[in-house]
């Protein structure tokens, strides 16, 4: 069989197994095959690579796939979202905190003592029958608890936006 | 416009519900991870390429114009992704034992895997955008039209190579097996 021929053939032969030949041209072309050892031995070939490559089924990534490219969203720009929100809240809690340091330390507050008395609002014995205690309210304890909540807070933020990713990422990379 | 299904998760994840990507991500995984497998033909790197690409696609979602399917459009981010990495590996040897050879045919054990490996051996002889497309016509997921699109060629251009393609393949297959029929 001369290279035309062949290449002829090759070309009937896939159109045959793509099913693109006519019921009547699909008849005559295996009439042709039955009868030419040459073109019968190439159509076995073909047809059983065809159905090798056609079998093939889709591999399967690892179990940890999806969790991977999440993770990997987690650690682009979504992580610079969060840690952008994170120092921006950082950032409100120490000028809080500074603020409240910088009253004390001007002494701003020394003065802010005073004593609350329940019983001086009217009509409450109605509901009190007892004396009500008074209370002592001290702006500088005050602003000390709030200095305090405020670096708490800062900490907190700065663990849970900026150190834990940092250190999350570098773990995955 | 096309209706997609995925439209609506992609809807979700620009709303900002970002956890919604994991169900495309599952939803699209094997075929992705297919096509970049079957262009750089080695597991470690192919998932790392796969992970890739559905991470690109994660960052465009916004420029994604829903002219075609979502999946249309990852699997050429999936495809473009992968020839890049082949391209900077410039990988000639590929490691046959890194391959999936799974069939489902009737036959098995050494036989059927030998038949495999040839096949393999004949698909690595191919020229890059030869294997591409025939690793896509063969994994029977896409259609013509869609091989165009993933690839960027015409379709009529995706024909005549595909058919090509599997000219060359039978003919390589046929030297491969005539040379391991003389070192027998």
């Amino acid at each position: 069989m001369n290279m035309e021929a062949e290449e002829k053939y090759m070309d009937e032969l896939l159109r045959y197994l793509d099913g693109l030949m006519t019921a009547k041209e699909a008849e005559a072309f295996e009439h042709l095959i039955r009868e030419d050892n040459n073109l019968q031995r190439k159509y076995n070939d073909l047809k059983e690579m065809e159905m090798y490559l056609r079998s093939t089924k889709l591999p399967e990534p690892s179990a940890a796939f999806t969790s991977n490219v999440m993770q990997k969203i987690e650690a682009g720009p979504l992580l610079w979202r969060r840690l952008t929100k994170g120092l921006i809240l950082i950032f409100g809690v120490t000028i809080v905190a500074a603020l409240g340091a910088y009253l004390i330390a001007t002494g701003t507050l020394d003065n802010s003592q005073t004593t609350i008395t329940i019983d001086r609002v009217q009509h409450l014995e109605k509901f009190l029958p007892n004396a009500t205690p008074a209370f002592n309210f001290d702006g500088k304890l005050m602003m000390n608890v709030v200095i305090f909540l405020n670096l708490a807070v800062a900490l907190i933020v700065l663990d849970r936006t900026v150190l834990k990713p940092y250190f999350q990422s570098r773990r995955t990379s | 416009m096309t209706r997609d299904p995925d439209y609506l998760i992609i809807d979700r994840i620009l709303g900002g519900e970002t956890d919604a990507y994991a169900i495309l991500v599952n939803r699209y995984k094997r075929y992705v991870y297919a096509i970049t497998l079957k262009i750089i033909m080695a597991d470690g790197e192919a998932e790392e390429a796969a992970q890739d690409a559905f991470l690109k696609a994660f960052n465009a979602l916004k420029n994604f114009n829903r002219e075609s399917k979502f999946s249309t459009w990852l699997y050429r981010i999936a495809f473009n992704t992968a020839v890049s990495y082949q391209r900077r590996a410039k990988r000639r040897e590929t490691d046959i034992e890194g391959l999936h050879i799974t069939s489902d045919s009737g036959e098995s054990g050494l036989e059927k895997e030998d038949k495999m490996k040839f096949i393999h051996k004949a698909m690595e002889r191919m020229s890059e955008s030869d294997r591409s497309v025939l690793s896509l016509f063969y994994l029977q997921e896409f259609s013509l039209d869609e091989i165009a699109e993933i690839t960027q060629t015409p379709a009529n251009t995706i024909k005549v190579r595909i058919h090509r393609a599997r000219v060359r393949l039978a003919d390589e297959l046929k030297r491969i097996l005539k040379t391991e029929a003389l070192t027998l």
